[in-house]
């Protein structure tokens, strides 16, 4: 399979505090990888490092996506060159409404124009795949959405968007049962050979209706074990204390 | 006229803050002031006599000076709205020359207001845009006042506007304010009646060396009364912003309530924020709100935008924009809310 993600030896601070200690990570296209880990063992740091949040520094290592180093791109180049990521926390932006923003997105990462009346019934289409009120298009980005209409509306983006990588930060977090079925799901839709997910998580859940190929688990900084989706049975069975002494 | 001071604070604080009032003078005071256009039911729009008195003798709007010369000398509207009627006018203000006005709204027992007022235009010389704004709302009655602020960038603009509140009476002013190059703003709404209630929003954007200096007073009188303010908006280059809100709860404004919020983005180092907000009370059973925040852009909500594939420029526009535009799509007439959007556009 076509390489798609490379990270090599990434070492990553926040306010001078280091919270990755040499992250080798390989990505596949076709490929679902999972990451678990403690709380505050650096899993968002990743994901905000790949995407290239200016408020992580990286101190060493590199980050190859689809062949070209990226590890100093700015955000936006990074979502142009095919990255997404779904905000464990996404914002609200008061004044501009949900078809507006994905549109306009979408306009600015292909570099194309979008046609109204096409992306209007993609959509519907896609909002209803999601059982997301379609009426809430015509709201304001995540003002007044519960915490389940904003991850909704963060797999509604991905779908849109249609990234290469798509990395996944707790997206599953703060979701009741029917909720996390849901996004599951949508991300099940999204996925093909062509493209990548990358989900960072606490719970088994969301993998319910996805098969990962790869499971990492992160412990202080340093991913301590991989495996196959096994590994999320046996992390839930024992928990992470066997793992914390590799760190 | 020598140099004036504007918007003095209701009650003043320490001298060496130098936030007290706003020192200025008038611009173009030598020049002939040009009349404006009011449309509606020509039923209900009468010509004021000049130097007909003030609804609030007291008043003293931005500068009390100012304010005198203005009755002595402006054109003079009075619209009256008869009980339960419902009526929509038009005011439209062109800054290609001196203005100087007055309006004097006398609403009905239930009636139903919109007043639209639209402001573009640009003068060849500096001069003034002056003008009242006086309402007089009656019990049960309902008023919007929608104002869209483009003038061009020679204009000092003034507006001087007293509201009065009867029993139930339902006031909501908005305002964006993004033209003027020197721009005063006094509202003194005095809630008399029980239960009456008003919301004012103003939102505004300056650059370059625009300044907006804003006064506004709540004086709740009557029983349960309710106001809102809530200013906000962003400042860039060398742009200036002050806020004076007042809540003044008087005796007898037993279980009323009011809140004010002022919320500024400061796009560059260079820009000006004062935010002074107040609260006087003399009576016990009340509740008064305020807020004051005024920062840089959130790099949170900047590195979202730009992960959506937006540059850093387009993101920051994106987050100015989306702070306004809620304001201006309240205005309800497609034209001038485009025509507000594209003005804020091309300012960010």
């Amino acid at each position: 399979m076509a390489e798609l993600l490379q990270i090599k030896d990434l070492e990553v601070s926040v306010e001078d505090k280091k919270i990755l200690k040499g992250i080798d990570l390989t990505i596949n296209k076709g490929e679902i990888h999972v990451v678990m880990g403690t709380n505050g063992a650096g899993k968002s740091t990743l994901a905000n490092a790949i995407m290239g949040n200016p408020l992580y520094t990286v101190d060493k290592g590199s980050i190859t996506f689809d062949g070209e180093n990226i590890t100093e791109d700015a955000v936006n180049d990074r979502a142009k060159k095919g990255i997404f990521m779904s905000f464990q926390n996404p914002i609200s932006v008061p004044g501009i409404t949900v078809e507006n923003f994905i549109r306009t997105a979408k306009s600015t990462i292909t570099g194309e124009t979008v046609r109204a009346l096409a992306f209007k019934k993609e959509l519907k289409q896609k909002m209803d795949e999601l059982s997301f009120d379609t009426s809430y298009a015509q709201r304001y980005v995540n003002e007044g959405f519960s915490g389940g209409e904003r991850k909704k509306n963060e797999i509604l983006q991905m779908s849109i968007l249609n990234p290469k990588l798509a990395i996944l930060d707790e997206t599953d977090s703060g979701l009741d049962v029917d909720a996390v079925r849901i996004v599951s799901e949508g991300v099940g839709r999204f996925h093909n050979e062509d493209n990548a997910v990358l989900i960072i998580t606490h719970h088994n859940q969301i993998l319910q209706k996805l098969k990962p190929d790869f499971v990492h688990v992160l412990i202080n900084g340093k991913i301590v074990k991989t495996g196959d989706a096994s590994l999320v049975r046996e992390i839930e069975e024992t928990g992470y204390d066997a793992y914390k002494t590799l760190a | 006229m020598s140099e004036l001071l504007f918007n003095e604070l209701p009650r003043p604080t320490f001298r060496w803050l130098r936030v007290n009032h706003t020192p200025a003078s008038l611009w173009g005071e030598a020049e002939e002031a040009k009349g404006v256009i009011v449309k509606g039911n020509d039923a209900i729009i009468a010509t004021l006599p000049i130097g007909t008195a003030l609804v609030n003798e007291n008043y003293k709007g931005a500068n009390s000076e100012a304010l005198c010369q203005l009755i002595d000398t402006a054109e003079a509207y009075r619209i009256e709205v008869p009980a339960q009627a419902k009526e929509v006018i038009g005011i439209r203000i062109d800054g290609s020359a001196r203005i100087a006005s007055r309006f004097q709204f006398i609403i009905g027992e239930g009636a139903d207001v919109e007043v639209q007022f639209y402001l573009d235009g640009e003068s060849k010389e500096a001069t003034n845009i002056q003008y009242l704004n006086e309402y007089v709302v009656n019990a049960d009655a309902k008023v919007v006042v929608k104002k869209v602020n483009l003038l061009g960038s020679t204009l000092q603009h003034i507006e001087h506007r007293y509201t009065k509140l009867e029993e139930r009476a339902d006031v909501e002013f908005i305002n964006v304010e993004v033209g003027g190059k020197e721009n005063f703003l006094h509202y003194e709404h005095d809630l008399q009646g029980e239960a009456c209630k008003i919301v004012h929003d103003i939102a505004y954007l300056g650059n370059k060396d625009q300044k907006f200096d804003i006064s506004m007073v709540m004086t709740h009188r009557g029983k349960k009364s309710f106001s809102d303010i809530h200013t906000l908006g962003a400042l860039s280059d060398r742009a200036k912003k002050s806020f004076r809100g007042t809540l003044d709860f008087l005796r007898g404004a037993t279980a009323s309530e009011g809140a004010e919020e002022d919320t500024c983005l400061l796009l560059d180092p260079t820009v000006k924020s004062i935010s002074l907000p107040l609260l006087l009370c003399k009576e016990d059973n009340v509740v008064g709100n305020h807020a004051a925040s005024a920062g840089q852009i959130d790099a949170n909500k900047l590195f979202y935008l730009m992960s959506r594939g937006f540059s850093e420029v387009e993101a920051k526009h994106m987050i100015v924009e989306s702070m306004i535009r809620p304001i201006i799509d309240r205005i309800g007439d497609e034209v001038i809310e485009d025509a507000a959007l594209t003005a804020v556009r091309n300012k960010i």
